[in-house]
């Protein structure tokens, strides 16, 4: 029995289905991960497992507490890391944490304990006395995770946790994630960033039009790809009538040509490559890139919803 | 929970120092300039020194000698300093503006009084200082109405009563049965209880232009302290502070009665440190009754406060909730009479003022600083309550997070 269960849920706006019949299990100790683009669902999903949302049919147990009926129990399990600097500007971070720390329920040395090791998490303990609306967007971000985590939850729920930051606050998020799933946290984590994902998360699902549309870890969704290497070209002048010629080299599975970006799908780049730039330059197109792309979560994506991730 | 919120709340505001400069800053200076430039036309029409005015006796008889002695130089002597003089010195004295009015008794006065006749006295007055001769003007004309009311009521009674006339015990003998009549009604009339009300007779007076526009920017700029709060509501709303909230251990419940508990600390503390400042500094006498002036401030910023909620709960973002915020406060502070006197106001416009929380509010604050008592204020407060009530349950039947 799963950590999360999410059965049939099903919450509409009016005539428009934003979670549209999703099923899912997250296992106790596991990174989750949900992947989609803007408008798939995955807020609205999220939440409706924070309680912040009722849902429309369904139902969800968490922590075999059901939803509806327990909400008071899940809000003491869950930790919820919102996409937006959820704390106050004005305020330190150390009072911002003290004042989280109240709203779950925690006083007296246990909370200023819990807000040390927060601090400690978040790497900012020599800068606690500092106003928040004084730190850099990666610092915010930082603090805003160390905020859900005061109350020690068993779930925390990442929503896009590292939009607009530096490439070391990144690093600093993910490295704090991997301690604290081995510390035993369960984690639900969303992104656009799908590097993240495949580098975080044990199982992922992905999410399109309310509905999830794949779920497995990362093997299990490449599987659906086929073991393909995809050629990215970028050309110049006129390249119609490319495809069939394309085609027809040996290797070649697939050809797509739109806007002088030339897209081939290969068993293997290397063996195809130097006769695809020759075919090119016999039709006097000229080549200004060449990317090669092992297959990931984009060509699932793209192969399963023919549309790029960040669409 | 609650108060960790609330307190929470506090402090950002007053870590705010644009809010700071709107809620404590700005009201101050702006009481001192209109107090300051607006208040002299306020005392011209309050203070108003004993003064001189001739009187001219050409009856010369008991009943005016009564008029003269008992009346003008008894009942009215805090008012007027009056000295008899013969017609022409009079007319000359008026003319040099020594004196602003002049009482005639014409010589008809004693026997019109005696034959029951209607009564007349004259007044002349010089063409300035028009408050003062209309003073005089409103005293000789309600002592001559007067009589001819008790003259006129004593031949209508006399009339009616002709049959019974000769049951009226005499006290003197000799007296007309029309007299008996008269004092007859007067013992009963004395008899009966009549109770003086000195709270009404303190509603003639009217307070200080530093006074009146104390009270009314304090209730206009709790009103803008309450939109501050709703500012920082709907903003904590737009950056999901609010949503995290609803995620912890504080349900709706706890997070509905923090931030209005948040919004009346915040305007309470706001509103009393506007009062200490002015009665320090400005010398402003906010009245004699300090819990009277808590009661009416603490209604006051409940009312402001369920306002806030219902606004906050209305909008939906921050600019649309600072909008109609602003229109509200300088909406309620003319029509409650916060800037201009309410009683210059068309008829329309005073009935409407009792629909804001300024009218209420700031004749609260007017009544005290007359001189009203803690009770006398009651019923200002709760109306204000009332109100807050009202607004309180719009805003969290309506509020989302």
């Amino acid at each position: 029995m799963g950590l999360i269960e999410i059965k049939d849920v099903s919450k509409s706006y009016g005539s428009l289905k934003a979670v549209d019949n999703v099923s899912l299990e997250v296992k106790e100790g596991e990174i989750f991960g949900l992947l989609g683009p803007n408008g798939a669902g995955k807020s609205t999903l999220i939440s409706i497992l924070c309680t912040l949302l009722p849902y429309d049919s369904g139902e969800v147990l968490i922590n075999n507490h059901n939803l509806k009926k327990n909400a008071g129990e899940i809000k003491r399990v869950i930790g919820l890391v919102p996409q937006e600097i959820a704390l106050y500007p004005t305020l330190t971070a150390k009072e911002n944490l003290m004042f989280w720390g109240r709203m779950y329920g925690i006083g007296g040395k246990l909370l200023r304990e819990r807000v040390d090791e927060a601090l400690e998490i978040a790497g900012l303990k020599d800068r606690a006395g500092e106003l928040i609306d004084k730190y850099s967007g990666g610092m915010k971000r930082r603090i805003n995770i160390a905020a859900a985590l005061l109350h020690h939850p068993k779930i925390v729920i990442m929503d896009e946790p590292t939009v607009g930051i530096d490439p070391q606050s990144r690093n600093h998020i993910l490295e704090t994630v991997l301690k604290l799933n081995r510390e035993g946290m369960t984690v639900i984590y969303t992104s656009h960033y799908m590097e993240e994902v495949e580098f975080l998360c044990s199982r992922i699902a992905i999410m399109d039009h309310g509905k999830v549309i794949a779920l497995g870890n990362k093997e299990e969704l490449q599987k659906l790809v086929g073991r393909k290497d995809i050629i990215n070209i970028s050309t110049t002048g006129t390249c119609t009538g490319l495809e069939g010629e394309l085609r027809e080299i040996e290797g070649v599975l697939e050809v797509s040509l739109k806007d002088g970006k030339l897209s081939v799908a290969t068993k293997s780049a290397d063996a195809v490559l130097a006769r695809v730039i020759s075919t090119l330059d016999a039709h006097k197109c000229k080549i200004q890139m060449v990317d090669i792309k092992q297959p990931n979560l984009e060509s699932v994506f793209l192969h399963l919803t023919g549309r790029a991730l960040r669409d | 929970m609650i108060l960790n919120i609330a307190l929470k709340d506090l402090k950002v505001i007053f870590r705010d120092r644009k809010a700071l400069a709107i809620m404590l800053v700005m009201p101050a200076v702006i009481m001192l300039i209109l107090g300051s430039a607006l208040g002299p036309m306020f005392e011209s029409t309050l203070i108003i020194d004993k003064f001189m005015i001739a009187v001219v006796d050409k009856d010369g008889s008991l009943n005016s000698q009564r008029f003269y002695q008992d009346f003008l130089r008894g009942e009215m002597s805090d008012m007027f300093e009056t000295f008899v003089v013969d017609e022409e010195k009079a007319n000359e004295m008026l003319r040099k503006e020594i004196v602003p009015s002049i009482i005639v008794i014409p010589e008809e006065f004693g026997i019109n009084i005696s034959n029951n006749s209607p009564v007349q006295i004259e007044v002349r007055s010089s063409a300035g200082e028009s408050f003062k001769t209309s003073i005089v003007k409103s005293v000789a004309e309600g002592y001559a109405n007067g009589y001819s009311r008790y003259n006129a009521v004593s031949v209508a009674l006399e009339e009616i009563l002709k049959d019974k006339l000769d049951m009226i015990e005499k006290p003197i003998s000799g007296l007309s049965d029309r007299d008996a009549l008269m004092i007859d009604l007067q013992g009963k009339l004395e008899n009966s209880f009549i109770d003086f009300n000195e709270d009404n007779q303190e509603k003639n007076k009217i307070v200080t232009g530093m006074q009146y526009y104390c009270a009314g920017m304090l209730v206009m700029f709790v009103l803008f302290g309450a939109g501050m709060g709703v500012k920082h509501m709907t903003e904590e709303r737009e950056n999901r502070t609010l949503g995290r909230l609803m995620t912890t251990r504080a349900g709706k419940a706890s997070v509905l009665a923090g931030k209005f508990l948040g919004l009346m600390l915040i305007t309470f503390t706001q509103a009393l440190i506007l009062i200490l400042f002015t009665a320090i500094v400005y010398r402003v006498n906010w009245g004699g009754s300090v819990l009277g002036v808590l009661a009416v401030t603490i209604s006051c910023t409940f009312t402001a406060s369920g306002l806030g909620m219902m606004i906050a709960a209305i909008t939906k973002t921050m600019k649309a909730a600072e909008g109609i915020s602003q229109l509200v406060v300088q909406l309620f502070t003319i029509l409650g009479g916060g800037m201009i006197p309410i009683y210059i106001m068309p008829d329309a416009v005073k009935t409407m003022s009792k629909v804001t929380l300024n009218w209420w509010a700031v004749n609260g604050y007017y009544d005290l600083m007359l001189g009203s008592s803690f009770v006398a204020v009651l019923p200002y407060c709760a109306v204000m309550v009332l109100m807050g009530i009202l607004y309180l349950g719009i805003g969290v039947t309506r509020f989302r997070t």
